[in-house]
Parts: structure tokens; C-alpha cells; sequence
């Protein structure tokens, strides 16, 4: 789990650093990008 | 598939973007050697069976994805999260184990259609290159942050799971991430009637 290296600033997503989440409340839905091809 | 499930299961947004799984593959596709009866099952294999899918041996052809992935911008811009999920599944069903050539127009929009989408309005995107320059875009960036694996599934846009793990492995990876558990889980479009 994680990626190193991730730029920032594109539009829909981007990965960062495996770093573990503080143990808060969360507000939202958790988001989940598929990444896939169809082969 | 498991992020069907998980999807129904867990108060979470779904969304897609493409990947060129092999990108030397040329732009009128390439013919393959189909996979020798009875030999030992292959890692695309072992993923179809535990995404409910007949990888079925027997193709001779692999395409070149980008029209599909652009039919999946489509979908992904205008269909509800069901029929998006519906529509991959339905590509994925096509190429795997009914062996439609996915560069096929008549192909992309005949599923579209069949999962509640306008085919004929995809038919019409993919012909102007609607979404041609997003699609192109979010791939480059896919290979620019790492991306080596399908599916890869990124979380919260912070954390990345690679590859096609068991839906238990997915659940852990939502209760460490603090995701919320639905109250009353979506039903399933798919799962067979109730006994009368």
C-alpha cells in the first residue's frame, strides 16, 4: 500500500506517501479512484 | 466485483481513471497467442474468477484500449455510479469472455446502451474526441506517479491498494481509513429475485 513521489496539483487525483491517518472523525464519504484498463 | 460490493457496503465515492495496462500495444491492436487449453492459470485468470468474470481461453487478438477508456470518460461524466460500474463490468465481460473487439465502435455503444447510457451520444463523443484529450492526460499522470499495476485503487487521494485483492483486504484498508460502514447497504441490481 502507497506510492512514493506523487506530484500535486492535478484536477482529479493523485497518490502520496503510505502516511497513517490521524484517528479522527471523518465528515465525508471516503473517495475511491479506480485505476484500470480494460484488458 | 469487489468494489461493487464495497461500494454498496460502505459510504464511499466512487470514481475511474484510465491506464494503458500495456503500453506497447500499437494503435490497430496486436493478434495474440491464445492461452493453451489446460495449461496452469494465469494471474489475469485467478482476477477474473474472483471478479466474478469467465476469463475464457481462446482470444487471438488483444486491442488498443483508448477508445474504451475514452467510452469510460463517457460513461464516468454521464451515468450514474451503478451504470458506470455496470459498464465496465459489461467491457470487461465483452473482451474476457464473449471476445468483442473493444476498438469497435458498434461494440462501446451497443453495452452503452445496454446499461442505461446513450449510446448513440457516445457514439458522437468518441467521434469528435470529446474526451480524447482527458483521457490521454489522466493516463500520462498515471504513469507519472507510478502506476505499474490494474486496478490500483486510490484512496482519498492519498493512499493507493494495487491489484486485485480479496474484498476483506479492501474492508481493512476502509476501517483504517475511518470509512463508515452503511447504516442499510445498497441493494444489488444484479443479485437474483427472492424465492416467492
Amino acid at each position: 500500500m502507497g506510492y512514493a513521489g506523487a506530484p500535486s496539483g492535478h484536477p482529479r487525483w493523485e497518490m502520496a506517501m503510505t502516511n497513517p491517518p490521524a484517528d479522527e472523525e471523518r465528515t465525508g464519504p471516503l473517495r475511491v479512484t479506480v485505476v484500470s484498463d480494460f484488458i | 466485483m469487489e468494489v461493487e460490493r464495497l461500494y454498496r457496503h460502505w459510504e464511499i465515492e466512487l470514481d475511474w481513471a484510465p491506464f494503458f495496462l500495456d503500453p506497447s500495444i500499437p494503435p490497430e491492436g496486436r493478434p495474440r497467442q491464445p492461452q493453451a487449453p489446460g495449461s496452469p492459470e494465469t494471474p489475469v485468470e485467478a482476477r477474473g474468477k474472483r471478479l466474478g468474470l469467465d476469463f475464457r481461453r481462446g482470444r487471438t487478438f488483444t486491442p488498443h484500449t483508448i477508445l474504451s477508456l475514452q467510452a469510460g470518460e463517457f460513461a464516468r461524466n454521464h451515468g450514474t455510479t451503478q451504470q458506470v460500474l455496470d459498464y465496465h463490468r459489461a467491457l470487461f465481460r465483452a473482451y474476457f469472455t464473449d471476445f468483442e473487439n473493444l476498438m469497435d465502435v458498434d461494440v462501446l455503444a451497443r453495452h452503452a446502451d445496454t446499461v442505461g447510457l446513450d449510446g448513440a451520444a457516445l457514439r458522437q463523443a468518441l467521434a469528435d474526441g470529446t474526451y480524447a484529450g482527458d483521457t490521454t492526460e489522466a493516463i500520462e499522470h498515471a504513469y507519472a506517479i507510478g502506476v505499474q499495476a490494474i486496478p490500483t485503487f486510490i484512496m482519498d487521494e492519498q493512499y493507493a491498494v494495487v491489484g486485485a485483492q480479496e474484498y476483506e483486504t479492501l474492508e481493512r484498508v476502509m476501517e483504517q481509513l475511518h470509512a463508515k460502514r452503511r447504516e442499510v447497504p445498497l441493494p444489488d441490481p444484479h443479485a437474483p429475485p427472492p424465492d416467492e
